[in-house]
């Protein structure tokens, strides 16, 4: 399902896209808030509008905030290149990466600036509209061109174009409460008139706040594990699981110091994986062997996988 | 003690005192401009001497570019040119490359003439000239040392395999990705971006930077350059920018001073907001020095690079129908631009296209009915496509344009037939209007986006003829005095440091630039061949060599 270009070890990226003030920030700290072992990296133009509880800080820098969960926030501070190169030398300590762009830019640009980038996937790209202002945004004299263009990417037109298949697209409505059930169903049928198609191809979870949750579980063993039988667990994970990373205590038997016990780094997108021997780094290697697997997915992912 | 400079004509670009022979300067201020006659009062109360040197030559003010971009510069200058077209500069003529064997020839004598150890840059490769240069090519020539040759457009570069492991890029991290070119270690647009981003530990480096402000040191004197506008200090790294400038630039053996107009949104991503971004910029000018100063200057931007086809257009836009980008979110921009319009800035506005300067006019506009100011100087920086209609706002509205002429002649060709159509190609740089509109009109370079050379910025304003020979829009030319003045007093006031310089009269400092001819005598169209002998920073003499 996935282009040549797609990487084992690429970042997968949600490109989230909207005027100022239309709700990226909210969006973004209800992704932060509700991570479930998720470590995040959130790349945003300002900091200051973060909900970062101050105790949650692990250290900081100019442009960088770390924090006790594993997520890492980092500023964009007009420099998306060097922003990029910072998050990508962190890869390996995270699982995904939220990227906020202010919506002034054509939206292809953005997403060829990611796709092109090496160690980042972009695999979601929201749209979030203001409500209130989205029809009055689209009309306006400096903007309206790229809210427009915005609105018709969001919803293609020709869903067999190269990007359809890796890349989900949607769009969060914000502000709600401020319109009426009428007014809002009006907005709706105008937005209605950039998709082609003219029919909402959602399923009823994406209706209700236009984008696809995650489902995320921590699969967690002290020890070690016998490579032959992980391999095997690994074969049995459904189509379901998007993707899945993380670093495992393994016992190889046909390594030449047969029986010795190394720690690996696992990439796993859509049923294509890898295993690549990780035993410098980590301060784990010291303590006990702890392996721990997080595992992605649109749908909830059953109580099975942890019971290996 | 009295410097008295006699030439065969001084150009004072003052209107009451056109021309004069002579001109009389203590502790590098002018005490009079006129004949040596007339000065006689001066010699009586001190000892002077005659500098004679420049009898058949022509004095005029020291030239000011106010629009260009040392940090820029200095990545540039230190690598070695290799160019279709030749280039000239104070330390080389770097002569014409226009064959695949020449071009070869010169990256060999290149690699044996960098010492060992050391990495290669070389700038200037085109294709059309020097045939398909790539990795192998290059690794058959460099062996072992790391190399790159970065095209002439800047928006493409090769790595050799030692540079590639030098920077630590590898096969699976790069291979597949659109716009990067493993085997033929070619990184272009978006790819090479990623590929800046590795270089950076070699060309942001204090060493590299360090030569490359010594070099653009030598090309501002070369252009006859005695003062200059750092249009958005804090493009890069503020602080590392202005230990740079102020390391470097502000030395003895520096002809020329550098006015600092700092980057609003820097200003605010490193204090932690705009409030506090208009409040650190009202600190710097305690860090003043005779050569690299601060004032109440601030620069913003509206919309995207004119080079790159990103500059926001009106109707009917591009002819390919992409759109251009805004670099400040336009609500942001009116945000920014009235917490530096009440705080008495002077706002200088980076615009490209009409519609990037329709945000600027208007929000000019809101502004002067919030808070009327008079002698604001808001300047319109760049001025790629314009109205009319926008035109007359900007003389109503009191603003000024500072205009990058080069634009017209590199491109005008170019984005008539890719880009924009001819009629909006030709129209570029409404420089004409400006001047039946008495327009505060000031030309800049850019540099490095164009050669820091007033004159020939002057000759492009005056003749409008572009790269392909062609004349553009001819009645969007101005006169050669409306040109000269772009250059002198009207860009000093376009810097708001024409009580200093930018003439030649008493009391302003002694910068001059002396010319083989004079300007009025060969014509607009003979601005670019004029030459350039010596200037004159603050009364001391900085000769040209190689004239």
């Amino acid at each position: 399902m996935f282009e040549s270009r797609a990487f084992l070890s690429d970042l997968p990226v949600t490109l989230v896209t909207g005027y100022l003030g239309s709700g990226k920030t909210t969006y973004i700290n209800e992704r932060l808030s509700d991570a479930h072992g998720v470590r995040y990296a959130v790349m945003v133009n300002d900091f200051g509008e973060l909900n970062i509880d101050a105790e949650l800080i692990a250290a900081s820098t100019e442009r960088t905030i770390s924090l006790t969960n594993g997520c890492v926030c980092c500023s964009l501070a007009d420099d998306m290149d060097a922003a990029m190169e910072q998050v990508q030398q962190l890869a390996h300590e995270l699982d995904w990466v939220l990227f906020e762009a202010s919506g002034v830019a054509d939206p292809e640009r953005i997403k060829t600036k990611i796709e092109a980038r090496p160690g980042f996937a972009l695999r979601e790209f929201l749209t979030i509209i203001d409500v209130t202002r989205i029809k009055s945004l689209a009309q306006d004299k400096y903007i309206g061109q790229h809210i427009k263009r915005q609105l018709q990417l969001t919803h293609p037109s020709t869903p067999d174009s190269t990007n359809v298949q890796d890349i989900e697209y949607g769009t969060r409505l914000s502000k709600t409460d401020l319109l009426s059930a009428a007014a809002i169903a009006d907005v709706q049928s105008w937005l209605a008139h950039f998709n082609s198609n003219n029919e909402s191809d959602c399923d009823d979870a994406r209706k209700s706040d236009g984008m696809p949750r995650f489902f995320t579980r921590t699969v967690e063993k002290t020890g070690f594990l016998n490579r032959k039988i992980f391999e095997h667990w690994l074969s049995t994970v459904g189509p379901e699981i998007i993707r899945m990373k993380g670093f495992v205590y393994l016992t190889d038997d046909n390594m030449p110091d047969r029986g010795a016990t190394n720690r690996y780094l696992l990439q796993w997108v859509s049923g294509q994986w890898s295993l690549e021997l990780f035993n410098s780094g980590g301060s784990e290697t010291d303590g006990p062997r702890r392996s721990r697997l997080i595992m992605i997915s649109h749908a909830p992912i059953g109580e099975h996988y942890a019971q290996h | 003690m009295i410097t008295i400079f006699i030439a065969k004509k001084i150009i004072t670009m003052t209107e009451a005192q056109p021309e004069a022979t002579a001109v009389a300067v203590r502790d590098g201020i002018i005490l009079e401009v006129g004949s040596l006659d007339s000065l006689k009062p001066w010699l009586e109360h001190d000892e002077y001497e005659i500098v004679e040197d420049y009898t058949e030559q022509v004095l005029m003010p020291g030239l000011i570019d106010p629009h260009l971009h040392p940090i820029m510069a200095a990545v540039l200058l230190p690598m070695q040119f290799i160019t279709a077209l030749e280039w000239k500069f104070p330390w080389e003529i770097v002569p014409a490359t226009t064959t695949r064997e020449a071009y070869l020839s010169k990256l060999k004598t290149g690699h044996e003439q960098t010492p060992k150890g050391e990495p290669f840059f070389t700038w200037g490769y085109h294709r059309n000239w020097h045939g398909e240069v790539n990795r192998i090519v290059m690794d058959e020539i460099f062996g072992q040392r790391p190399a790159v040759v970065w095209q002439r457009s800047f928006h493409e570069l090769y790595l050799n395999t030692a540079m590639m492991e030098h920077l630590g890029i590898e096969e699976e991290q790069v291979k597949g990705r659109p716009q990067i070119d493993y085997e033929k270690g070619h990184f272009y647009e978006n790819g090479l971006s990623f590929a800046i981003g590795r270089l950076n530990k070699i060309i942001m480096s204090q060493a590299w930077l360090g030569k490359g402000l010594e070099r653009l040191k030598k090309v501002v004197h070369y252009g006859g350059q005695t003062t200059v506008g750092d249009m958005a200090v804090g493009l890069f790294d503020f602080n590392l920018e202005w230990e740079a400038v102020e390391n470097i630039i502000d030395q003895p053996d520096s002809p020329f001073r550098v006015l600092g107009v700092p980057h609003a949104r820097v200003m605010s991503h490193i204090n932690g907001g705009h409030k506090q971004g208009v409040e650190f910029a009202q600190t710097l000018p305690e860090r003043n020095t005779n050569k690299f100063r601060f004032s109440n200057k601030i620069k913003l931007f509206t919309d995207g690079a004119f080079f790159s086809q990103l500059a926001m257009l009106k109707e009917p836009g591009y002819v390919d129908g992409h759109i251009g980008e805004w670099l400040t979110v336009p609500e942001e921009y009116e945000v920014i631009a009235r917490l530096y319009w009440q705080a008495g800035f002077e706002i200088h506005v980076h615009c490209t296209g009409d519609l990037g300067l329709e945000l600027a006019i208007d929000t000019l506009e809101k502004l002067q009915s919030e808070q009327p100011r008079f002698n604001h100087n808001y300047t319109i920086e760049h001025f790629g496509f314009s109205t009319p209609e926008q035109i007359h706002r900007i003389k109503r509205l009191g603003a000024n344009v500072s205009a990058n002429v080069y634009y017209l002649h590199e491109l005008s060709d170019s984005y008539g037939h890719h880009g924009v159509g001819f009629e909006r190609a030709s129209e570029m740089a409404r420089i004409g209007q400006c001047e039946r509109e008495d327009v505060l009109l000031s030309l800049h370079s850019d540099f490095p986006m164009a050669p820091a050379l007033p004159l020939n910025s002057a000759w492009v304003a005056f003749t409008r003829e572009n790269c392909e020979g062609n004349i553009v829009c001819p009645n969007e030319r101005v006169s050669l005095d409306k040109a000269l003045r772009a250059i002198t007093i009207d860009a000093a006031r376009i810097l708001g440091l024409d009580d200093e310089t930018g003439s030649i009269r008493a009391g302003k400092k002694a910068d001059f630039v002396v010319l083989d001819q004079s300007p009025y005598d060969v014509g607009g169209a003979g601005l670019k061949d004029l030459e350039i002998m010596a200037t004159v920073f603050e009364g001391e003499v900085f000769p040209i060599s190689g004239t």
